[in-house]
């Protein structure tokens, strides 16, 4: 059942695309996917395009999506992994949600973090006491790894 | 407000009467608001047979499919619904509706097949409960789903955190006073220990209980056989049995060869045996010795077990007897009420149910005496405890057999005739085994007490 669902999830992405972001099976797998989200331009991450990877459970829409970022990214609610700290992606997760709202979501997490929450604490004190240093390492790393 | 919606709200608060009360009249609409109850809206929640619908969760198109929809007007297939609650409902929150900006709820009494009410109040509870451990237990007998909670704390001005560490502590402890063993009924008539969540145990300690059944399991009997009934090959030391009459031994494993005497090597003792017996007497007399004890003390243990097993495996079988004496009982009330309403009403067959009572826990205090006699120490005032043990499982067969006899193929279609005839009987039994129950616990919990008594802790 969730391969249909996936489908057609895949069918809207190409029919209407989000103007930020890409998303697409790697291979033969449907549940193995590929996404990338563009800096948004008011963002320390203008400029770069980051790469992410996207498994879909077997009970999916039921169970929410793993998404992790590949491209390395300096950011206070994700981590060394790749991994993101966002509620949609946990216990705020909703059938109704897919992947193009949680992209959407991720963008919008890039131009305003959450320090809050944050999964990487020292970056989320350098956010919060230094911004200017949080942004100029933002824009290395951007640089560094995402260009 | 209706039942489900006071649910709801209760859920929310998490089942906190009190916190529900000040929110409540603090704030009203916030509160129906945020268990997302809608008031205002007159669109029913419910379910719909509907013809040509494309749910946006699983993208099926159906040409005709059950509906589920809350009064927001979301409607989603039935399968959809369904497998949506069986994932929210193990995480204990209120469910809401699957669009992320809407936050209406399900009620809880919503019903249809696999998710119905109770399914989704029975998982609410258990939430609930797993997250305030301390004051609830479920009942440790099988089947059981019966739960105890612990409303107040056992020694005033201590808060109930406290009182249930005691609780913990009381599992570990030395001490015999058998009056602090918080034994508790659930609510289908198992007792239990809350502290150690075992059945009703007296009159043994939880400690003992521990102990016994570590006992049990461990292999540690095994040892003490294999210890009083083998030698070990001087050589290879594989456990030896002596089989034969000649003390002339060969170890099977490493072809040792060895005096099952000195356990010294046998070229030593050449053609000359006799050296052997004069060397070694003293020796073979304290070795007999310790033989001796570890023999007795398994001969001991087995006494005991043995009695304890059998009570345990004879507690099942009751309990099966009493199931079919039940049956048999139910039945012939029915037909009673239909023909004679007036001559036998269910209080008079009341006695019945005290007497399964008592047979069974009869049965579960003698078991656990077996335990405790294994750790008594010897005495006078032992021999006392154990023979009114003695008559407590005299009475305890006695009754037992009565019930044997109602179901007995032999009596088929006499048993109900049998019951009342032997009525007196059944009813004296079960007083006589709730006295001396009574009288053995007494017997244990003051002569602990007093000192009369002493526990062994082997």
């Amino acid at each position: 059942m969730s391969s249909k669902r996936i489908n057609k999830e895949l069918a809207d992405l190409g029919r209407d695309p989000p103007s930020s972001c890409s998303a697409g099976p790697v291979g033969d797998d449907l549940y193995h996917w590929q996404a990338s989200i563009m800096g948004p331009a008011d963002s320390p991450y203008a400029g770069g395009v980051f790469f992410l990877s996207i498994h879909f459970p077997t009970d999916y829409p039921f169970k929410p999506p793993k998404i992790a970022f590949t491209t390395k990214i300096y950011h206070p609610n994700i981590n060394a992994n790749g991994n993101i700290c966002l509620d949609i992606l946990k216990d705020q997760w909703s059938p109704a949600l897919t992947i193009s709202k949680v992209l959407l979501s991720i963008c919008s997490l890039l131009t305003d973090a959450n320090p809050d929450d944050p999964l990487v604490p020292d970056i989320a004190n350098v956010y919060k006491n230094d911004r200017a240093k949080y942004e100029a390492t933002a824009k290395e790393w951007t640089k560094k790894y995402a260009v | 407000m209706d039942f489900d919606e006071v649910l709801m709200m209760l859920h929310h608060c998490k089942w906190q009467q009190e916190e529900l009360m000040d929110r409540f009249y603090d704030n009203r609409e916030k509160l129906l608001a945020d268990c997302g109850i809608n008031k205002s809206n007159d669109t029913v929640c419910g379910f719909n047979h509907v013809s040509s619908f494309s749910c946006s969760i699983c993208c099926e198109d159906y040409s005709a499919v059950e509906t589920f929809s809350l009064s927001c007007g979301h409607e989603f297939c039935i399968n959809c619904y369904g497998s949506y609650v069986r994932t929210e409902v193990t995480l204990g929150n209120l469910i809401r509706c699957m669009i992320p900006s809407c936050n209406l709820s399900i009620p809880h009494m919503v019903t249809h097949g696999e998710y119905s009410h109770n399914v989704l109040l029975k998982a609410a509870t258990i939430s609930h409960i797993s997250g305030r451990k301390v004051n609830y237990k479920w009942c440790p007998a099988p089947d059981c789903d019966g739960l105890v909670h612990l409303l107040k704390a056992r020694k005033t001005g201590q808060s109930r955190l406290e009182d249930v560490n005691e609780f913990e502590e009381l599992v570990d402890s030395e001490s015999a006073d058998l009056q602090s063993i918080p034994i508790v009924l659930c609510p289908r008539d198992h007792e239990f220990c809350y502290a150690c969540q075992y059945e009703n145990h007296l009159p043994c300690t939880c400690l003992l209980v521990k102990r016994w059944i570590k006992k049990c399991n461990d292999d540690s009997e095994t040892v003490n056989w294999i210890d009083a009934n083998t030698r070990a090959c001087p050589s290879c030391t594989a456990s030896i049995e002596k089989n034969g009459g000649c003390n002339h031994m060969t170890c099977s494993t490493c072809k040792h060869q060895f005096c099952w005497i000195c356990l010294g090597e046998w070229s030593l003792h050449g053609t000359n045996y006799f050296r052997c017996n004069s060397f070694s007497s003293d020796m073979k007399e304290q070795i007999g010795e310790q033989k001796k004890v570890k023999r007795e003390s398994l001969q001991r243990y087995l006494h005991y077990y043995k009695r304890f097993a059998l009570h345990e495996s004879s507690m099942k079988g009751d309990i099966k007897t009493l199931d079919k004496v039940h049956q048999k009982m139910s039945i012939f009330m029915e037909e009673q009420s239909k023909t004679n309403p007036n001559i036998l009403s269910w209080i008079d067959v009341q006695f019945l149910q005290d007497a399964f009572r008592a047979l069974t826990s009869g049965r579960k205090t003698l078991k656990w005496a077996y335990c405790f006699g294994f750790y008594l120490q010897k005495g006078n005032y032992a021999d006392v405890f154990e023979q009114i043990q003695e008559y407590l499982s005299r009475s305890v067969e006695d009754l037992s057999k009565i019930f044997e006899q109602i179901i007995h193929k032999d009596n088929r279609g006499k048993s109900t005739a049998i019951i009342m005839n032997q009525k007196l009987d059944i009813m004296n039994l079960s007083s006589l085994i709730t006295k001396r129950r009574k009288t053995l616990m007494e017997c244990a919990s003051s002569g602990l007490a007093d000192g009369l008594l002493k526990l062994e802790m082997l």
